[in-house]
């Protein structure tokens, strides 16, 4: 285990937390250093009261105290949904009861025990997220047990469409592999269409991913893309080979880096 | 492309600071003379400011200074008066106060034809009314006796004296009452 060592201008701490373990990552905004993986604790997160004292452990004798810490939540742990703002919607709650309303219709969970947050727009449908209150709760107590400062807390998919923001070309989809899932954000130009998520069957190739492009493309009803940009531990045949493009398709990053599963979920972001 | 504004991180300055792109630190050495410059003109507004109200306190005292100066009105002086002299300013006082008006009304009203009025002498001190009448037969005198109690003014009448008057050819009657008013 690495020390974050004292905090200097643009430092953060990235905290991964997965369903199966939990990463603490250094990151730096400025000077472009890259991020360092510090630790890692695994463990079961729906066994009850486990995230403290994994934390406990993660953070065992590293100083945090005043740091900046950002948590991105793996999306298995959250609710990943897209909403149409109601006709005429004027007010700010008008949004948030079109939201409640579409997350008990499409999970048919207790949204009393779910946080939602949106990219609200009134204008046009819009990306929405809920994460459990007792998740997010546990992160509050923890840091001010540790006293550092909350600053951010993402789902995994919005870290990394936020941290390829600058990659990413207008109408091209985005993509992320993840622990053996492809999470895949449809655009209709520079509208977001829908978001879908696919467990990635073992030995799939670029036809496979071609096909379900085509499938995912029919089944939210719009055209096929012309580009798909991936990020994550993507197979590197799916990236684009000449002579035999339906749709090019970029590998943002690769996936043989030496990073874990966990430590790249805590890094999620940190391109931006 | 945009930023998906996406948290559960509750909002605070800390958050607000670690959302400001880092490019922003560039801003700072031409952000930071602009707010010393600010900062040095908010001080010469609060200044100047300050020298304004104290000019209006200035211009608000001279206009209120001759109100100030109002004349300062003497207390009375003080009379010492003898008992004698008092009494004497009280009687005066109860004689004015003495409701004659609605005396000489009420005796006006009660009196009948067959009765004529001689003199009214009231006595403030006692709240009494002396009437000295004529009448022709001693059942007018009894029946303007009676009248006279009927008056509400009066809380009590009392025939005090009369006799036949032999000198005079019709030999009327005449008589005195003694009616006592009521303080109103």
């Amino acid at each position: 285990m690495r020390k974050p060592q004292s905090r200097r201008i643009g430092q953060s701490l990235r905290i991964g937390v997965a369903a199966n373990g939990l990463a603490l990552v250094k990151h730096s905004r400025m000077f472009g250093s890259a991020p360092l993986a510090l630790a890692e604790q695994p463990l079961d997160l729906f066994a009850p009261d486990a995230l403290a004292p994994g934390l406990r452990m993660l953070f065992s004798d590293l100083p945090l105290a005043g740091w900046p810490v950002s948590v991105v939540l793996a999306d298995d742990l959250m609710r990943l949904w897209q909403v149409a703002p109601p006709p005429g919607a004027t007010r700010m709650s008008d949004l948030e009861a079109a939201a409640t309303l579409r997350f008990g219709h499409l999970f048919g969970a207790n949204a009393a025990e779910w946080r939602i947050s949106a990219d609200w727009d009134a204008g046009k449908p819009f990306l929405a997220a809920a994460a459990p209150v007792v998740l997010l709760e546990g992160l509050q107590a923890a840091a001010q047990e540790h006293r550092f400062h909350l600053v951010e807390t993402v789902p995994h998919f919005v870290a990394a469409l936020n941290g390829w923001r600058r990659e990413r070309r207008p109408g091209a989809w985005f993509g992320q592999v993840h622990a053996g899932v492809l999470t895949l954000a449809a655009y209709e130009g520079r509208a977001l269409a829908a978001v879908r998520t696919a467990v990635i069957p073992a030995g799939a190739d670029r036809d496979w991913f071609e096909a379900h492009v085509a499938r995912e493309a029919l089944r939210v009803g719009i055209a096929r893309p012309e580009r798909v940009q991936l990020c994550g531990a993507a197979p590197s045949n799916w990236a684009s080979s000449p002579g035999r493009l339906k749709f090019a398709c970029s590998l943002l990053e690769t996936g043989d880096d030496g990073w874990s599963e966990l430590a790249r979920l805590a890094r999620s972001g940190s391109a931006a | 492309m945009r930023r998906t504004r996406i948290d559960f991180a509750a909002p605070g300055v800390r958050r607000t600071l670690f959302r400001t792109p880092p490019r922003f630190i560039f801003f700072v050495p031409a952000v930071v003379p602009l707010l010393l410059s600010l900062l040095t003109q908010f001080d010469t507004y609060r200044e100047k400011q300050a020298e304004l109200q104290a000019l209006h306190s200035a211009i608000a005292a001279r206009h209120a200074a001759p109100v100030a100066a109002k004349p300062v009105v003497a207390p009375a002086p003080k009379v010492i008066l003898a008992p004698a002299q008092a009494n004497a300013i009280n009687d005066a006082i109860m004689q004015l106060n003495l409701p004659w008006r609605d005396l000489a009304e009420a005796v006006r009203d009660a009196t009948p034809a067959s009765v004529a009025l001689l003199a009214l002498d009231p006595d403030a001190k006692r709240r009494t009314l002396r009437i000295t009448a004529e009448a022709r037969t001693s059942d007018d005198m009894l029946a303007y006796v009676t009248q006279m109690q009927a008056v509400d003014l009066f809380s009590s009448v009392v025939l005090t004296r009369h006799e036949v008057m032999e000198q005079d050819p019709n030999r009327p009657l005449r008589f005195q009452i003694s009616a006592q008013w009521e303080l109103r």
